[in-house]
């Protein structure tokens, strides 16, 4: 590419790759047992479940413990930070809604439990194991927020 | 029994419906059968160091078989080396599109018998020596984890899904991995193959990769794999024909059918479904000699 980069001119910070998405992609249904989860993303909190009697943290919202089943189980506000345990760089989108790349990413909370999102705010070539990340949301369509993550500065 | 697809899907702007889960955990983010076992993959490499030659190496050699075979649809598109899947774009990394099983329409059947009345039927019978079911949890609605366990106390992670069903064919018939001859294993993305080899004991954990560069998957190898070209190159018909393809060749096989890529002599065939990005997978052990 001739000219001077966007870097350099005027100091410009180059967007990064890695962004989230626009508002017009598939958005998720709530259902019952989740509302609590989706209510907590509108409110910028990530929140998971904890089984009350065992302190189980159930892989999805459960109405009873997969461990000990229990049937008391609480929602808590999770630190929204952790590490990047997997992700995958797409370049074929899966509905052309989705601007590529993206990184979907699996992320395990400092709290113990792990979650399905996204890396953003950086390069594709930036992403490694055990990276530490933090948690932003992002409005995906009504009434509904994502959480993504980004890299968290190292401490 | 019998099993098919006969739809067609030619909208390409997006990936065939059967690949997009619509759970609500994972629809926003755009996740597809190829970036969900893609996410298995990784670990495997960041683990074990596992490289994308190896990859290629697996995805060239049941290529090169569907390449070979008038039957299958990508008959005579090839033959591949590993650079050729390397070149090919990046789908969901580290997946390249020839690393991906294809989508195709097409069906299949399968006759079963009892023993007393098998023996008076036209064809050679193949016999059911055991198999099993193994499975994560529903696929698609949480994270594919490597390390997902599940309640039972084996310690076996969803990486390794299909050991226990492997672990129970074997365990049935009194045969061990030494035993088989042939793998028909399911192909949907090429690290499943190196995955299910060390699944199932045909190598140590972490030692699939090389396994597979040192040509023991191809014809003439040690245990050659998916001889028809699988679903990479013969063709995917559908869900529900997803194991009932694999054996149908490890029939043929077994029958000394096939017409190419026989594997000589062969009397033991391993047939799979499934694979670590959807959390389940069924193994079912044939032979040729009644048990």
């Amino acid at each position: 590419m001739s000219g001077p980069s966007r870097a350099a001119v005027g100091g410009e910070r180059r967007e990064p790759t890695l962004r989230p998405q626009p508002a017009g992609i598939p958005v998720p249904s709530p259902s019952r047992l989740s509302q609590p989860y989706w209510d907590g993303c509108l409110a910028g909190e990530l929140r998971f479940q904890r089984c009350d009697v065992c302190g189980t943290i159930p892989a999805r919202p459960s109405p009873i413990c997969p461990h000990c089943h229990g049937r008391s189980l609480s929602w808590e506000r999770s630190g929204g930070t952790g590490a990047l345990y997997s992700w995958t760089v797409v370049w074929r989108p899966q509905h052309p809604s989705f601007r590529i790349p993206y990184a979907p990413a699996i992320i395990e909370l400092d709290e113990g439990w792990f979650l399905m999102s996204a890396m953003v705010g950086c390069e594709p070539e930036d992403l490694d194991a055990g990276l530490r990340v933090g948690v932003e949301f992002h409005p995906a369509g009504e009434a509904i927020a994502l959480p993504y993550f980004h890299r968290e500065p190292e401490v | 029994m019998s099993a098919g697809g006969a739809g067609i899907y030619t909208d390409r702007a997006a990936t065939a419906p059967w690949t997009r889960p619509a759970h609500e955990f994972v629809v926003g983010y755009g996740l597809f059968t190829a970036a969900e076992f893609a996410l298995i993959a990784r670990r495997h490499m960041l683990t074990f160091g596992t490289t994308p030659e190896q990859l290629a190496t697996v995805a060239a050699t049941i290529r090169n078989n569907g390449h070979v075979n008038p039957q299958a649809v990508y008959f005579g598109r090839g033959p591949f080396t590993p650079d050729d899947i390397l070149a090919s774009r990046m789908i969901a990394d580290p997946y390249h599109l020839l690393d991906c099983a294809m989508t195709a329409e097409g069906g299949c059947g399968l006759v079963l018998a009892r023993a007393d009345r098998a023996a008076s039927l036209r064809q050679q019978p193949v016999w059911i020596l055991g198999g099993g079911s193994d499975s994560f949890g529903p696929s698609y609605q949480i994270a594919p984890r490597w390390d997902l366990r599940g309640s039972s106390a084996d310690g076996i992670p969803n990486g390794y899904v299909g050991r226990r069903a492997a672990r129970q064919a074997f365990a049935a018939s009194g045969l061990g991995p030494a035993d088989v001859d042939v793998a028909e294993l399911y192909d949907p993305f090429s690290f499943e193959i190196i995955r299910q080899l060390e699944a199932y004991g045909f190598c140590a954990e972490g030692e699939g990769g090389p396994f597979v560069a040192d040509g023991h998957i191809g014809p003439g190898g040690s245990i050659p794999v998916t001889t028809d070209g699988g679903l990479m190159s013969f063709s995917h018909a559908g869900l529900s024909a997803q194991l009932l393809q694999r054996i149908i060749r490890g029939v043929e096989q077994l029958r000394g059918n096939c017409a190419t890529r026989q594997v000589p002599g062969a009397e033991v065939a391993i047939c799979s479904n499934g694979g670590a990005g959807a959390l389940f997978t069924d193994v079912l052990l044939l032979g040729r000699e009644r048990p």
